[in-house]
């Protein structure tokens, strides 16, 4: 029974949409990934998400920390806020971004009158939204991993004379560089498809600013179904392998745990 | 020289219970193997977690070889620190751990492969410099600790509950690698337990914690043999605590009575604790053998000695161990009559403190 709804739900449309892909051959699948618009959206796309995971990587790492190993007014709250951007509709999350990057927004009048950078509706502006989006991954990942994490490891370093920074670096980043690194991941695969505040932010100019979801989309939009399918499935084929990664990282972690 | 602690209070919650260091105030000497022993929650932790600063006491000084190291953070005090769980780094190999310390001192490669490797020998963990603290066993763990809190030569080793997550036997093995450790190196150690029998058999000194004071101090002996205050009485070895008071000029000090004018410094209505370990007792099946009369109630068996429990003429009740060899020759069975007369009573008088008094068998055999 289960398992024929999983099927119904979720195999037969991945199977129907490979099917369409490559409705017309091979050929017409790559050729529809590397036209110039649809091959400058997918870099677009994977780089944007990569610098993304890289500075999610650290500031989720940090944060994560913080609220495990310190005590101060607030803490509560602040776990509480981190979990916001799940809760926030990412187009919701777009509009917010307008307003603060905008010409007139507090943000954008810094940077682009006065830096003269411009972020909104255009690179940029899809990573800022992209981090917001993605910012408790690497928190959430992290953080159950660092409250498992013995103490009396840390307090062993400084007593043998080591820094906190080096007892970071050498004791605690070792034991929680998996969990980083699947935390990164996940929020990179999640990111390779994230339209809602992306199509706000971006300004969607072809070869430009179009990242690969708005591009899916935009073909949909004109009525070229195999276009869709076919960056569809580099996206579907990208995300499953990054989960599959991270599933593995996780089993890893899970297995190496020796007797205490 | 030493450690030296004055006046050190804190407060702290622990387990959702506010408990407090005292203004406890105390003098380790250099060289000397010390145990710091009482209850759980007693503060004993807290009180070695401050000296190597990883707990900042809300008042107070400490002192390592001399230099007021109180508001020293942990980095500088030079401690070696041993803890209940290991705590070894684990994504590090064995040799990784103990060069730890020393990396950080800037020591060149060679001389640290020279200093892990005595220590590992010294510790008898010959060949496992490449293993990993998953494949190694709880007794194997904590010398690796060991090593590690001893490579950079710390100014006093600290131990906190070292042995308490470890099998009893292999325990046993732990405690006189640690003694013996401890006289080849002379280094001056703190170690906090609560197991008595741990501390009475490897240290020069005791301290009983108690409720985050200092209930007293001494070498083994004087603490299990004269107790000073009801606290230690009861904490440390088995003992018989019977409760009285005085009334009608009778004062009652267990299977004992006193007239109270024999007595100095007691008075009608006193509450009184009597003490005495069931060890100094003596039994016979004659009556005329020892001053004191009672009926076996019950008798176990110990192994080496024969545990009794008597209730005397006057209704006390308390246990007597005595030795197999005594029992079988007295023949002392459950329901007999025997004679006893007990070596060396404590007491204290509830009305003028909590200083245990002590009578021997010379004061009140007449």
């Amino acid at each position: 029974m289960a398992l024929s709804y999983l099927a119904f739900l979720v195999v037969i449309p991945l199977v129907a949409i490979c099917y369409d892909a490559f409705r017309e051959g091979s050929q017409v699948f790559f050729s529809n990934i590397f036209r110039p618009s649809a091959w400058a959206a997918l870099k677009l796309t994977l780089w944007t998400s990569a610098v993304m995971a890289l500075i999610n990587g650290v500031t989720g790492t940090l944060t994560a920390y913080v609220l495990v190993r310190y005590e101060f007014f607030g803490k509560s709250l602040l776990n509480t806020l981190v979990d916001l951007p799940f809760a926030i509709p990412s187009l919701v999350t777009g509009v917010m971004l307008v307003i603060l990057y905008g010409p007139e927004g507090l943000l954008g009048e810094f940077f682009t009158g006065t830096l003269h950078w411009q972020i909104l509706f255009a690179p940029p502006a899809i990573i800022v939204a992209l981090l917001f989006i993605n910012f408790p991954v690497v928190v959430r990942s992290v953080q159950p991993v660092l409250e498992e994490l013995d103490y009396s490891q840390e307090e062993a370093a400084a007593t043998l004379g080591a820094s906190p920074w080096r007892t970071f670096r050498q004791v605690v980043l070792p034991s929680i560089r998996p969990a980083i690194l699947s935390g990164m991941l996940l929020s990179f695969a999640r990111a390779l498809g994230e339209f809602g505040a992306v199509v706000i932010v971006a300004g969607n100019l072809p070869l430009l600013s179009q990242t690969a979801a708005v591009y899916v989309w935009g073909e949909i939009e004109s009525e070229n179904r195999l276009g869709a399918s076919a960056m569809s499935v580099v996206l579907l084929v990208l995300s499953f392998t990054l989960v599959l990664v991270v599933d593995y990282l996780q089993r890893k972690r899970g297995g190496s745990h020796g007797p205490r | 020289m030493g450690v030296v602690l004055e006046n050190i209070s804190k407060e702290f919650t622990s387990a959702d219970t506010i408990q407090a260091v005292k203004a406890v105030s105390f003098k380790v000497d250099e060289g000397s193997l010390v145990a710091l022993l009482g209850p759980s929650g007693s503060g004993k932790s807290t009180i070695l977690r401050m000296i190597a600063g990883l707990e900042a006491p809300d008042s107070g000084e400490i002192y390592l070889n001399g230099e007021n190291v109180t508001r020293l953070p942990t980095q500088k005090r030079g401690v070696g620190f041993v803890f209940q769980n290991y705590a070894l780094f684990k994504q590090m190999s064995v040799f990784e751990n103990v060069a730890f310390g020393l990396e950080l001192h800037k020591m060149a490669p060679s001389k640290i492969k020279k200093r892990v490797h005595e220590l590992l020998d010294r510790l008898g963990l010959q060949g496992l410099a490449d293993r990993f603290p998953h494949q190694l066993s709880g007794g194997q763990m904590q010398r690796v600790a060991l090593a590690r809190a001893l490579a950079h030569e710390p100014k006093v080793l600290l131990l906190d509950e070292p042995f308490g997550a470890i099998d009893a036997k292999i325990r046993a093995e732990l405690r006189e690698w640690l003694r013996r450790l401890h006289d080849e190196m002379h280094i001056t150690s703190i170690f906090v337990t609560h197991d008595q029998e741990e501390a009475l058999e490897i240290c020069d000194k005791i301290l009983v914690i108690n409720e985050g004071h200092v209930e007293q101090a001494g070498t083994p002996e004087e603490i299990y043999n004269h107790p000073a205050t009801e606290f230690v009485a009861h904490f440390i070895g088995s003992m018989n605590i019977l409760s009285g008071m005085v009334q009608k000029d009778k004062v009652p000090m267990g299977p004992y009575t006193f007239n109270l004018n024999g007595m100095n410094g007691f008075q009608n209505g006193d509450e009184i604790r009597v003490f005495f370990r069931p060890q100094d007792i003596y039994v016979s099946r004659d009556p005329k053998t020892y001053a004191l009369e009672g009926t076996i109630l019950r008798t176990s068996f110990l192994g080496i000695n024969m545990k009794l429990d008597i209730m005397a003429e006057n209704g006390s009740r308390f246990s007597a161990v005595i030795p197999q060899y005594i029992y079988h020759r007295e023949r002392l069975h459950e329901g007999h009559r025997v004679s006893f007369q007990i070596e060396e009573l404590s007491y204290v008088n509830l009305r003028e403190g909590r200083q245990i008094q002590r009578l021997t068998v010379a004061d009140y055999e007449i």
